[in-house]
């Protein structure tokens, strides 16, 4: 029988979560004025809460629960702490950009309730769990999406965004379904169990089921061939919403991927790391190609986040093809390490985008145009960011990139690699767009000088430590992920 | 034997389980959806017309409405205001489906399932006390 200690070892961090949000909702709809303001920082509280027990559950001993179906092992945990990194920094932001979005209150705690979807689908070891969570984080950011429900383009992002999710969903639940016809159970290891470590006793099902999972897994994750509704989404959203989307939406969706394919079918994967290979550059190129055309930066950053989403596909399609222990871990190490740098990264960038849009009223490269004199230390940290976003040495993005690198020609994948580096270089042209119109050309006409909060510039310092930090003292974390038992 | 061969398939079928057993399954929907197309269509448009004399008037032709004179269009619109308390009443519906199964084994689940029900409960309450203070129970 269960007990509450066993439930509280489990899912400590998203108990904390979900009891503030709980909170934070109470309080939101009891006090009226100037006292709701307090509201997001509630979930700040509980995001601070919850980050220490995450982390003290590193390195503890792997333990399943199995009525509770939750899976205490360093690959969740890992991914949690990612989670709930990436949630203080989207927090913070939309505190920061608060004054002129005015987004109802409700976002913090949906915010929170989508994290623990997105945490739960990491550590979930039943399908079902695992269904439940990527529901609880898809339905929460549907709301999130439509936040400003009498802005046109919000309502529309949030409708295509529901229309493409729940398909998605859908297709996702489809392919689970399979798995349950084909083993008799829902939970993982018992499926695998069933399947003997490859696809069982009827190839064809399971074949379907992976290739349902699949698409639906690349349409959360933006990947090439179901990346249509990204720019738009991304475009319509509240701009904190839209670094949840790009950041934390994506990296969970991610640790299911990996969660279920790799816990499933283990090294008998091999037969599809050609095919995800494939996904991978044709999301890397596409999504490159299409920022190049992009005038909106919200939109050039939507694209670029696809391009993104490519990368980060590369470590599971190495991993998938040798069978090797080795380079599974190395592979998956690279992907927390690329996930933790992009979030710094993109969440900086948009942090920096809203401060300038909010200076200039307009999302087009133009509104950079002259930073560097009105404002040289955002124009300084736009310019890390893209830098490295783009992958320039001492920067985040590069070590990331390198590392994703180096996992796929431990996997023997040159080919993957080459294009990675090819990619980014286009993906550098269209950055430096965005660097040139900051300190090349002058301002014509004067423009008000670019008014920031001192919240504002809190986000964006803390984006930029990370970036630095993660660009140029990476050891300690690539140590840390190098000594983590990942699957127990 | 044959009754004896088939009666080994199905036990064989029911020992191995698995996939063919899920394949079956399958069989027996293929069957209902057969029949669920199949039967309304023969009855109303085959057997239907055959059986029945065809001596159309005005008076026959005329919209059914409680012997009344067909008034206005047969699409009427409701509130959209109605949305809100359906929605609700939702919750609350699924709350029951929760409840009776809960209440008819609450020995064998104890106070964890206790805990866990009163959980549940405490935050449908909080969605109801959310719903009212967004002013969502009031007409106007």
């Amino acid at each position: 029988m269960l007990t509450f200690t066993q439930v509280w070892n489990a899912l400590g961090p998203e108990i904390v979560l979900a009891i503030g949000g709980f909170v934070a909702m109470v309080y939101e709809f009891m006090v009226t004025g100037r006292a709701k303001q307090a509201t997001p920082w509630i979930a700040v509280l509980s995001v601070l809460t919850a980050i220490p027990l995450a982390w003290s559950k590193l390195h503890a001993p792997l333990a399943t629960y199995s009525i509770a179906v939750i899976a205490v092992d360093d690959f969740g945990t890992i991914f949690s702490l990612f989670i709930l990194v990436s949630v203080l920094l989207v927090l913070l932001f939309a505190i920061a950009s608060q004054a002129r979005l005015k987004l109802a209150f409700e976002y913090a705690y949906l915010v929170l309730f989508a994290t623990v979807g997105a945490m739960v689908i990491c550590s979930a070891l039943d399908l079902v769990t695992l269904y439940v969570g990527l529901e609880l984080l898809s339905i929460t950011t549907y709301v999130l999406v439509a936040l400003h429900r009498k802005n046109v383009k919000s309502s529309e992002a949030g409708l295509k965004y529901l229309i493409i999710g729940s398909i998605a969903s859908a297709i996702i639940l489809y392919g689970l379904s399979f798995l349950y016809g084909v083993a008799g159970s829902t939970g993982l290891s018992r499926i695998a169990t069933a399947l003997q470590g490859g696809y069982g006793s009827e190839p064809g099902l399971v074949y379907l089921s992976i290739a349902l999972i699949l698409v639906g897994i690349f349409v959360k994750i933006s990947a090439a061939p179901f990346h249509l509704w990204t720019a738009d989404v991304y475009e319509g959203a509240p701009t904190p919403i839209t670094a949840y989307l790009a950041v934390v939406s994506k990296g969970a969706v991610l640790g299911f991927l990996f969660r279920v394919i790799v816990w499933l079918f283990g090294a008998k994967l091999g037969e599809w790391f050609g095919l995800v290979g494939w996904i991978a550059i044709i999301t890397m190129v596409i999504g490159n190609l299409g920022a190049l055309s992009q005038r909106n930066i919200k939109r050039l950053l939507a694209y670029s986040s696809i391009g993104q989403a490519g990368y980060l596909l590369i470590p599971f399609s190495s991993l998938s093809s040798s069978t090797l222990a080795s380079v599974m871990w190395q592979n998956l190490s690279s992907t927390v390490f690329y996930l933790f740098a992009y979030s710094f990264m993109t969440i900086g960038a948009f942090a920096v985008f809203s401060v300038v849009a909010d200076a200039s009223g307009s999302e087009d490269v133009h509104a950079f145009t002259g930073l560097s004199k009105r404002s040289p230390w955002l124009a300084g940290m736009m310019t890390l960011f893209l830098l490295s976003l783009s992958g320039l040495p001492l920067t985040a993005g590069f070590f990331g990139k390198f590392s994703i690198f180096l996992g796929a020609l431990g996997a023997g994948q040159i080919w993957l690699g080459v294009v990675l580096f090819a990619t980014s270089a286009i993906a550098f042209y269209y950055y430096f767009g965005i660097i040139r119109a900051m300190y090349g050309r002058t301002q014509e006409g004067d423009t008000p000088p670019v008014r920031s909060s001192p919240m504002q510039h809190v986000v964006v310092a803390l984006c930029a430590i990370g970036t630095l930090w993660l660009g140029i003292f990476p050891g300690p974390v690539t140590d840390l992920l190098s000594n983590l038992h990942w699957f127990g | 034997m044959a009754e004896e061969s088939y009666l080994a398939r199905f036990l064989d079928t029911c020992r191995y389980g698995g996939i063919r057993l899920y394949a079956n399954a399958f069989i027996f929907l293929l069957v209902f959806l057969v029949l669920a197309i199949a039967l309304p269509i023969g009855a109303l448009a085959v057997l239907g017309p055959l059986l029945r004399p065809s001596k159309p008037s005005k008076a026959k032709n005329a919209t059914y409405e409680s012997g009344l004179e067909p008034i206005g269009d047969a699409r009427s619109r409701y509130n959209v205001r109605y949305y809100l308390f359906a929605l609700m009443f939702v919750i609350f519906d699924v709350e029951i489906i929760f409840l009776y199964p809960w209440a008819v084994s609450y020995h064998t689940l104890g106070v964890f399932g206790y805990v866990e029900m009163m959980i549940f409960v405490v935050l449908l309450l909080i969605g109801l006390m959310y719903a009212w203070r967004k002013k969502v129970l009031e007409w106007m």
